[in-house]
């Protein structure tokens, strides 16, 4: 099945920045239309800039302007890899990769709510808050499990959620992003 | 529901750990696609005592990701190439992508 894929780049780590793009570039190969938002900032090293050639060349947006949720099936938002725990128990903020004080890049603008469809956003410790629709689920992700901070005609109140509550609420989305 | 999981950090794997678990005694289907810094991390997973229910998780390493870290699939895991990453996508009802 085609699809419709978003890939939202708001690293500033450029090894981040052409993992992203590396992705987004094989997303193509199963016929899925892809739009990337990426500044030329972050376009900055060769294989990036040759993967958002390629992409364009192949009819694919990559651009600043952000993706439209209306039509999105699957979005990926690529980060720079934050502070937490390695598989091998050591803290990776120091880690190959990592961003040593290097501030998130934001494209903007932000992706605009539709009020037609359901988006929930899964928000890692420090995230910064998304733009919610109006019946969007805002669930964090804290160290602790789920929480759910926003969930207009959710079947569960607003507090902490079970792992098997929040697989019901993905069940109910149209989309889900995690910042 | 068919539910992906598309891992890129490491600090994301205890999250779809738990997500996986609870999507599987719901019944769903779960597959995995892991690149960058979490195909590492997936790999000690597999290495290790790893919980039941990752028998029952279609695994996908990039293969690209582990060979920059010199590292090799453990057995009975799949390694891949990006050509996997967007056959999940297409495959999948709901994609969780933990990038």
């Amino acid at each position: 099945m085609k699809r419709r894929v978003a890939v939202v780049i708001r690293a500033a780590d450029s090894a981040r920045v052409e993992e992203a793009m590396r992705a987004a570039l094989g997303l193509t190969l199963r016929g899925a239309t892809v739009s990337v938002q990426v500044t030329p900032a972050q376009l900055a090293t060769p294989l990036a800039l040759r993967a958002a050639a390629a992409l364009a060349s192949f009819g694919h947006h990559v651009g600043p302007s952000a993706p439209s949720l209306s039509d999105t099936e699957v979005l990926e938002v690529w980060t720079d890899v934050g502070p937490g725990v390695t598989a091998e128990g050591a803290v990776d903020g120091a880690a190959e990769g990592a961003v040593d004080g290097a501030a998130e890049v934001r494209p903007e603008p932000e992706p605009e709510p539709d009020p037609a469809r359901r988006v929930l956003h899964l928000l890692r410790p420090a995230a910064p808050h998304p733009r919610l629709g109006p019946s969007d689920y805002l669930v964090r992700l804290d160290d602790t499990g789920p929480v759910l901070a926003t969930g207009h005609g959710a079947p569960f109140p607003p507090g902490p959620l079970t792992w098997p509550q929040l697989v019901t609420l993905l069940g109910l989305a149209d989309l889900v992003v995690t910042w | 529901m068919k539910l992906a999981l598309v891992l890129a950090r490491a600090a994301d794997l205890p999250a779809a750990c738990a997500l996986t678990e609870a999507a599987h005694l719901a019944g769903d289907e779960v597959a995995w696609f892991a690149m960058d810094d979490a195909a590492p991390a997936v790999v000690a997973l597999i290495a290790g005592p790893h919980p039941p229910w990752l028998g029952d998780t279609d695994v996908t390493l990039c293969a690209t990701s582990l060979d920059r870290r010199q590292l090799a699939g453990p057995a009975g895991a799949r390694v891949g190439s990006q050509d996997d990453h967007a056959a999940l996508l297409a495959w999948a009802d709901r994609t969780v992508a933990l990038t």
